[in-house]
C-alpha cells in the first residue's frame, strides 16, 4: 500500500512539475550594441549612463564602462551638459522648464545618438509608504496617485540601514608588544549599508476605477535580517511615465525575469526611442522618458518597533586560545572579543573577524 | 424498401497446383484442411472457421482424386458440402440457404429482426449466414446492363452500432462507410464480390446477384485479437482506391494500445503519432499540421467546434476515448463540405451505443477514473451513449510534502459526453450529442484558472434513395475561461472570455451516371464572441469594470463537390466551397472566398497509387495567443474590416505501395503550402484587455514545405507504423515597419519548425492476452528566442535577445512502453477486464519545453529549462467492460 502511494505521489507531483533545470546554451557573440540610459529629471539631477550589450557569462569586473559626450536639450535649443563622476553623467537640469520637450543626446564611438523629443510627465503624490508585518517579514507598501492623469508609475527605492556587528570587542591586543589591552572598541561595530533596487517597479492604473495605487508591495525584508536590527530607512522615488515607456519597461522587465513558464510570452526584443543618427537601423538598447521624480521616507526603529528577530548567529567559532597562539591567530585577523566562557573554558575569548567586524557583511563603518 | 439483414464470412481463394501423386493428412483440423485444398488444389472453398471445432482429419488419396476425397471425409465427419456457383461451402448443420428466415421484411418485422440478430449472435448462426448468396434487386425485373447501385450500413454484430470506416470494394469499385456506417457502390449487374474491410473486425467478403439498386445491411464482427489488424482503418483501400490524400484515420481503440502520459487513452495523442502533425512540447494543448499555427485546426467533435481540446493545460485531451469512435484528420484533401481553417481538419465522431442491452466500463487511472454506458432506451430503435470522467488530483495535490511547493495547488478537470440515437425507420434517424467539460487549476493561493467547453448538437439523417442521402445537423458551441487573481486586494480581478456559436448544416450526397459521387450542400456558422471582460473580484478592489465589444459574425458556405471515376486507373475529385463571413461592425465588413479543392489518383498497378492535389483555404476566426502553446487565457478574435482573413494554399503529391499480400504499406507525400493574413506579435504585445488589439498585431506571409515517410505493418504479431518528416515552416512580416519589422522582414522559422521527426508505434502480440507497445518521438528542437547578450540598465541586469525564433531547444526524444493485459476473451463473460502497466518516458530524459533565462531580480543571469515530463512516468489502468 506504501509503494502504491508513493506511486501515486510520484505521479501527481510529475503531473504538476514543470521541472526547472540549470541550462547553458552556447551563444555566438553577437553584436555589442551601444546601451544608454537616462530619465529626464525636470527640475533635479538627471543622471545617465552608457554601457554595451555583454556576451551572456561576462564577469561583472570585464564590462566595461563606456564614455563619451552627454547632454540633454529642450526644444528650445537649450542645452544642460553633464559631467562624468566616474559611475555616470551627471546633469544639472533643475532649473528645465516644465513645459518644453527634452531630448537626450549622445556621442559615443564616433557616433550620435538622439532619443525622441519627449514632454515631461507629471510629478505623482506618493499617498503612503507603510509596511505590513507578518510573522517572519514585513512588506513595504507604496500607495499613490496622480492629480493629473497619469497612469503609469515608475519607482526606485534605496535602502539604508544601521547595525552592528555580533560582537563589541572589549580588549585589543598589541601585536608588537603581546599585550592584551582592555576597553571597549567600537570602531568596528557599527556599520551602515546602503542598497538600491535592482528590479524595475512598475505600475498601471489603466484598469482600475481611479489613477491610484494602493499599498502596492514592493519589497520584502525578513525580520531576521540585520536591515532591521537597529535603524531602517527606505527612500522611494516616484515619477510618472509615459504610456511607451511604461510598455518598454514593463516588456524589459518580463524578459529579464518572468519568461519560461508553460504559458509565458514569447519574450522578444523591443526597441527604445533612441537611434543613430548615422545608422538608422542600429539596435540601441535603452528608453528615455522625462518627469519630475518625488520621494517618500521610511524609517523604521528597532528600539521602537520591535520587528528585528534575533536569529542564530553566523557559522563561526569564539574559542578561548593559548597565549602562544595570539600571534598566529591575530595574524588570521582574529581578535580578544571578551573574558569569559567559550567553547567550555574561560578565558580571553577570540573570534574571527566576521564576529566584531561590522564591514564584513558588506556595510560602511559610520 | 425491402431490407435485407445478414451475417457473412470471410472467403478467400487462391490457385495452386500439387504436384505429387499421392498426398496425405494426419491428424489436421478442418481449417487447416481447407487452406490445404486452397493453397494446394485450387479450390474455392468457403468455410466458417470456428474454434470451437475440434475435428480432426487423417486420410490419404491421389493427387487427381484429393479434392474428392477430402469433401468425402468431411461429410463423414458431419459436414455438409454444398456448391454454388464456382464455390464449394463447408458447413456444419444444414448447409446453404439463398434466403433471408421467412417473413423477415413483414409487418412487425421488428420483432422478428429482434429475434434474427439473437440468432445471429450464436457462433453458428453467425458461419451460416456467411455463406449466404444475397440477391440485391428486383430478380423479376433484372438489369442487365450497365450499374446498379448497392447500399446499405454495415453494424457491429455484438451491439448494432454503426461501423465507420468500413472500406467496402468489389472488383475497381470503392466506397466506404461514413459516420453513420452508411455506404452506397455502383456494382455490376449479375453476380459481384463485395469485401467489407474495417479496423478490428474480421474481414467479410459477400457474394451478391445483383439484378438491380437495392441495399443491404451488414453485420460485421469485432474481431477478437483486438490489438491484433490494421492500426489505421481500411486506409490500405483507400490508398488506392480514392484520390484523397493525407487522410488519417484513428480509430479508439488503436488509442488505446499507444502509450500516453498516466495511461489515459488520448485521441490526441494517437494523432500527434502521425506524419506531419507535431507539437510545441509535451504539456501543450494545440497541434501543428504541415506547418500551419495550433489555432489552424478544425477540431470537431460531433460537428461541435472544440476550442481547447485538453485537459490539464495539455497532458490529457478533452476526449474521452470510451465514447468515441474515431478521428480522421485530413492535412491535405480537405472535402469541400469542411472550411473554415487552413491548416487541417480533426473530425471526432462519438458512438451512437448499442441498441442490443446495457452495457458499459469503467477505468481506473493513477489520476482519472471514467465510466460510460450505452444501451437502448425503450427499444432497438433508440439508444444511448454515456460517458464522464473525472480526476482526484486535488486529493494527491493536498498529500504532497508541503516542501514540494505545490501542496494547496488545485488542478482538476471532469467531462461528460451523452449522445442519443433514435432510428425512426431504415430512412430516418436522429441524433444527438452534447458535451460538457471544465478545468480547474491554480498552482498559487492567489491565482485561479478555470475554463470549460459545452457542445450540444442534433442532427437529421435521411436517406433520399439508395442513390442519395442528406444530413441536416444544428449545433451550439460554448466555450468560456476565466482567470481570477487576488494577490492584492486592491488589485483583485476576475477577466474572462466567452465564445458562442451556433450553426447549421445540410450536406447532401448522390450518386450519378455510375461514375460520380456527388456531394454539396451549405452551412452557416454564427459567432458571438466576448473577447475579454475584467471585474473587481472583491469590494476592496480597485479595478474598474472593462469590457470589450463583442464581436459577431455569420460565416455562410455553399461547397459542392465529385468524385469521378473516368476509368479504373484514375480518380479525380474536384470540389469548390464558397465561404463568406460578414462581420457586424459599425459598418458590416463582408468577404468572400472560393475555395477549391482537386486531386487525382493514378493506380498503374494495383498496389502502386499516385496522387496529387491542391487546395485553397481561408480562416475567418484567429487565436491570440503569443505563448507556444495554448493557454486557457488566450481569446480568438474575428476577422473584421481591420483584420483580414487568413488564406492559404497547399499542393501536395505522393505514392503509396502496399506490399503483396497486403502485410505493409509504405508511402512517401510531400507538400508545400503558402498561407496569407497570418498573424504573429509586435514585441511587447499586450494582447488581454486590449481595446486596440490589432495595433498589437502583425501580418504575416508563411510558406512550409516537406516530405512525409511512412511505412505501416499491418498484420501479424507486429503491427505499427514508422514514419520519418522533413519539414519545414517560415513566417515573413508582409509590411515595413523600418527596424521594428521582425527580422528585419526577412524569413524566419515558425515556432512549430521542426525539420526531423521520426515516429515509432509499435505493438507486439506475444498472445492474444498480451501484448506490449512501444512508442518512440524524437524531433528537432523547437525554435526559440534566446538571450544573446546581458547588460547593465535600471540597476540590475538586462537580457539582449536575438532575433525572432533565431535559436532552437535541445532536440527531443522520448520512449514510452506499455504492457497490455486482457485476462479474458470469453465472449459469453458478463465483464471483461484488462489492464495496462506502463511507463512513459521510459529513459528518464529531460526533455527541454523551453529554455528561458532570468536576471534574478537583475543581479545575477542564468540560463533554465523546463522540463515538464523529467522523469520516467510509471502507470497502471484498470479496465472493466460489463
Amino acid at each position: 500500500m506504501k509503494a502504491l502511494k508513493r506511486i501515486l505521489l510520484l505521479a501527481a507531483l510529475a503531473s504538476v512539475t514543470a521541472c526547472v533545470y540549470p541550462f547553458e546554451a552556447e551563444i555566438p557573440e553577437g553584436s555589442s550594441s551601444v546601451v544608454i540610459e537616462g530619465d529626464i529629471v525636470v527640475g533635479g539631477i538627471t543622471t545617465a549612463n552608457l554601457g554595451k550589450v555583454f556576451p551572456i557569462g561576462t564577469k561583472e569586473e570585464n564590462m566595461t564602462t563606456v564614455t563619451g559626450q552627454v547632454w540633454v536639450e529642450d526644444d528650445k535649443g537649450f542645452n544642460y551638459f553633464g559631467d562624468y563622476d566616474g559611475k555616470g553623467y551627471q546633469i544639472d537640469t533643475r532649473t528645465a522648464p516644465k513645459d518644453r520637450r527634452y531630448r537626450l543626446c549622445v556621442i559615443c564611438g564616433g557616433k550620435h545618438y538622439f532619443s525622441d523629443w519627449i514632454e515631461p510627465q507629471p510629478a505623482p503624490v506618493i499617498d503612503g509608504l507603510i509596511y505590513k508585518v507578518h510573522p517572519t517579514s514585513i512588506d513595504m507598501l507604496l500607495s499613490m496617485h496622480s492629480d493629473c492623469g497619469c497612469q503609469y508609475y515608475r519607482w526606485t527605492y534605496r535602502e539604508n540601514w544601521r547595525y552592528h556587528a555580533d560582537y563589541i570587542r572589549e580588549y585589543n591586543y598589541d601585536y608588537e608588544t603581546g599585550n592584551l589591552i582592555k576597553g571597549r572598541d567600537y570602531s568596528t561595530y557599527y556599520c551602515r549599508s546602503t542598497v538600491g533596487s535592482n528590479e524595475i517597479g512598475l505600475c498601471a492604473t489603466t484598469d482600475l476605477v481611479s489613477d491610484r495605487i494602493e499599498e502596492r508591495k514592493f519589497l520584502t525584508v525578513q525580520r531576521t535580517s540585520k536591515k532591521l536590527q537597529m535603524e531602517y530607512h527606505l527612500t522611494v522615488t516616484a515619477r510618472c511615465i509615459s504610456a511607451d515607456a511604461y510598455r518598454y519597461l514593463d516588456n524589459l522587465k518580463l524578459t529579464s525575469n518572468y519568461t519560461g513558464d508553460l504559458f509565458s510570452p514569447n519574450p522578444s526584443q523591443m526597441n527604445g526611442n533612441i537611434h543613430c543618427e548615422e545608422d538608422p537601423s542600429e539596435i540601441v538598447m535603452g528608453y528615455v522618458d522625462a518627469g519630475i521624480a518625488v520621494e517618500a521616507n521610511l524609517d523604521i526603529l528597532q528600539s521602537q518597533a520591535k520587528l528585528f528577530l534575533e536569529s542564530s548567529r553566523q557559522n563561526y567559532s569564539i574559542e578561548i586560545l593559548s597565549e602562544y597562539l595570539y600571534d598566529q591567530y591575530y595574524r588570521m585577523g582574529w581578535r580578544p572579543i571578551y573574558e569569559g566562557m567559550a567553547d567550555g573554558e574561560m578565558g580571553i575569548a577570540w573570534g574571527p573577524r566576521r564576529c566584531y567586524d561590522c564591514t564584513t557583511e558588506g556595510g560602511y563603518l559610520e | 424498401m425491402k431490407r435485407f439483414v445478414l451475417i457473412a464470412a470471410f472467403a478467400f481463394c487462391t490457385l495452386a497446383a500439387a504436384a505429387q501423386t499421392t498426398d496425405e493428412v494426419r491428424a489436421v483440423p478442418t481449417d487447416s484442411l481447407v487452406r490445404k485444398l486452397r493453397k494446394d488444389y485450387g479450390q474455392k472453398i468457403f468455410y466458417p472457421a470456428d474454434a470451437q471445432d475440434k475435428t480432426v482429419l487423417t486420410f490419404k488419396a491421389d493427387t487427381k482424386d484429393f479434392v474428392r476425397a477430402a469433401l468425402a471425409e468431411l461429410c463423414g465427419k458431419g459436414y455438409t458440402i454444398c456448391r454454388y456457383d464456382s464455390g464449394i461451402y463447408v458447413l456444419r448443420g444444414s448447409g446453404l440457404a439463398a434466403d433471408l428466415p421467412a417473413g423477415y421484411f413483414s409487418e412487425g418485422g421488428s420483432a422478428r429482426g429482434e429475434d434474427y440478430l439473437k440468432f445471429v449472435e450464436d457462433a453458428n448462426a453467425v458461419a451460416s449466414f456467411s455463406n449466404k448468396v444475397y440477391e440485391i434487386g428486383d430478380k423479376l425485373n433484372p438489369k442487365t446492363s450497365g450499374k446498379c447501385y448497392f447500399s446499405g450500413n454495415v453494424r457491429n454484430v455484438a451491439n448494432g452500432e454503426p461501423l465507420p470506416g468500413v472500406a467496402v470494394i468489389s472488383g475497381g469499385a470503392f466506397a466506404m462507410t461514413d459516420s453513420y456506417g452508411h455506404f452506397s457502390i455502383a456494382l455490376p449487374a449479375g453476380e459481384n464480390s463485395v469485401s467489407f474491410q474495417g479496423y478490428s473486425l474480421d474481414d467479410m467478403t459477400l457474394s451478391l446477384m445483383i439484378y438491380g439498386d437495392g441495399s443491404l445491411d451488414v453485420l460485421m464482427k469485432e474481431t477478437v485479437q483486438s490489438l491484433d489488424g490494421a492500426i489505421v482503418s481500411a486506409e490500405s483501400a483507400s490508398n488506392h482506391m480514392t484520390a484523397a490524400m493525407g487522410v488519417t484515420k484513428i480509430n479508439a481503440s488503436v488509442a488505446r494500445t499507444i502509450p500516453a502520459a498516466f495511461g489515459e487513452a488520448d485521441i490526441m495523442k494517437a494523432v500527434l503519432t502521425l506524419p506531419g502533425v507535431k507539437t510545441v512540447g509535451e504539456a501543450s494543448s494545440g497541434f501543428n499540421v504541415r506547418g500551419g499555427s495550433s489555432d489552424q485546426n478544425l477540431i470537431l467533435f460531433n460537428d461541435g467546434t472544440i476550442y481547447n481540446p485538453s485537459h490539464m493545460f495539455g497532458i490529457m485531451s478533452a476526449f474521452n476515448t470510451d465514447v468515441i469512435s474515431g478521428a480522421e484528420l485530413y492535412k491535405s484533401s480537405i472535402p469541400a463540405e469542411f472550411g473554415g481553417r487552413i491548416s487541417s481538419v480533426l473530425d471526432i465522431k462519438g458512438r451512437t451505443g448499442s441498441n442490443k442491452k446495457v452495457t458499459g466500463s469503467l477505468g481506473l487511472g493513477l489520476l482519472t477514473s471514467r465510466l460510460s454506458l450505452e444501451g437502448p432506451l425503450g427499444s432497438e430503435k433508440t439508444t444511448f451513449v454515456l460517458g464522464a470522467r473525472t480526476t482526484y488530483s486535488n486529493w494527491m495535490l493536498a498529500r504532497l510534502p508541503e516542501d514540494s511547493g505545490y501542496n494547496g495547488g488545485k488542478a482538476s478537470f471532469q467531462d461528460i459526453n451523452l449522445g442519443i440515437s433514435h432510428r425512426f425507420d431504415e430512412r430516418n434517424s436522429i441524433h444527438a450529442f452534447a458535451y460538457w467539460s471544465q478545468d480547474n487549476f491554480s498552482f498559487s493561493a492567489d491565482t485561479t484558472f478555470h475554463y470549460s467547453n459545452a457542445n450540444a448538437s442534433l442532427k437529421w439523417r435521411h436517406t433520399i434513395s439508395d442513390r442519395s442521402s442528406m444530413t441536416l445537423t444544428g449545433g451550439y458551441d460554448r466555450y468560456f475561461n476565466k482567470l481570477e487573481q487576488i494577490e492584492n486586494p486592491y488589485n483583485a480581478f476576475a477577466y474572462s472570455t466567452l465564445i458562442q456559436q451556433g450553426y447549421l448544416k445540410g450536406a447532401f450526397s448522390s450518386t450519378l451516371a455510375d461514375v460520380h459521387t456527388l456531394k454539396y450542400g451549405a452551412d452557416v456558422t454564427y459567432y458571438n464572441l466576448n473577447p475579454g471582460k475584467k471585474d473587481p473580484l472583491i469590494e476592496r478592489s480597485l479595478v474598474a469594470h472593462d469590457e470589450l465589444p463583442a464581436e459577431r459574425a455569420v460565416q455562410p458556405s455553399l461547397y459542392v463537390s465529385d468524385s469521378w471515376i473516368p476509368g479504373g486507373m484514375f480518380i479525380l475529385d474536384g470540389g469548390i466551397r464558397l465561404s463568406s463571413f460578414m462581420a457586424f461592425e459599425d459598418t458590416p465588413k463582408f468577404y468572400v472566398h472560393p475555395e477549391f479543392r482537386l486531386s487525382g489518383k493514378f493506380t498503374p498497378v494495383p498496389s502502386l497509387s499516385i496522387k496529387a492535389g491542391v487546395n485553397t483555404m481561408t480562416q475567418y476566426i484567429n487565436l491570440i495567443s503569443n505563448s507556444s502553446a495554448i493557454s486557457p487565457m488566450d481569446t480568438w478574435k474575428l476577422c473584421s474590416s481591420r483584420m483580414r482573413p487568413q488564406t492559404g494554399w497547399q499542393v501536395a503529391s505522393g505514392i503509396y505501395w502496399t506490399i503483396p499480400g497486403g502485410k505493409g504499406e509504405m508511402s512517401m507525400e510531400g507538400y508545400y503550402k503558402r498561407s496569407y493574413h497570418g498573424i504573429d506579435y509586435k514585441s511587447g504585445a499586450v494582447l488581454t484587455m486590449n481595446h486596440n488589439l490589432i495595433d498589437e498585431l502583425v501580418e504575416t506571409t508563411g510558406k512550409a514545405y516537406g516530405v512525409e515517410l511512412m511505412a505501416k505493418k499491418s498484420f501479424g504479431k507486429l503491427s505499427g507504423w514508422v514514419s520519418y518528416t522533413w519539414s519545414r515552416s517560415f513566417l515573413k512580416e508582409t509590411r515595413d515597419r523600418g527596424i521594428e519589422t521582425i527580422n528585419g522582414g526577412d524569413w524566419y522559422n515558425a515556432p512549430h519548425d521542426k525539420p526531423h521527426d521520426f515516429k515509432l508505434v509499435g505493438n507486439y502480440k506475444f498472445t492474444h492476452r498480451l501484448s506490449l507497445s512501444c512508442n518512440i518521438d524524437y524531433s528537432t528542437g523547437r525554435p526559440v528566442t534566446i538571450p544573446v547578450g546581458v547588460y547593465h540598465y535600471g540597476s540590475g541586469y538586462r537580457l539582449a535577445y536575438s532575433e525572432r525564433n533565431a535559436y532552437r531547444i535541445p532536440d527531443y526524444f522520448r520512449m514510452d512502453l506499455a504492457v497490455i493485459i486482457e485476462p479474458s476473451h470469453y465472449l459469453k463473460k458478463l465483464t471483461h477486464f484488462s489492464m495496462t502497466f506502463g511507463c512513459y518516458n521510459v529513459t528518464g530524459r529531460k526533455n527541454a519545453y523551453s529554455v528561458f533565462y532570468t536576471t534574478d531580480g537583475g543581479v545575477d543571469v542564468k540560463g533554465h529549462m523546463i522540463s515538464v515530463f523529467a522523469t520516467q512516468i510509471p502507470y497502471v489502468n484498470f479496465n472493466l467492460k460489463f
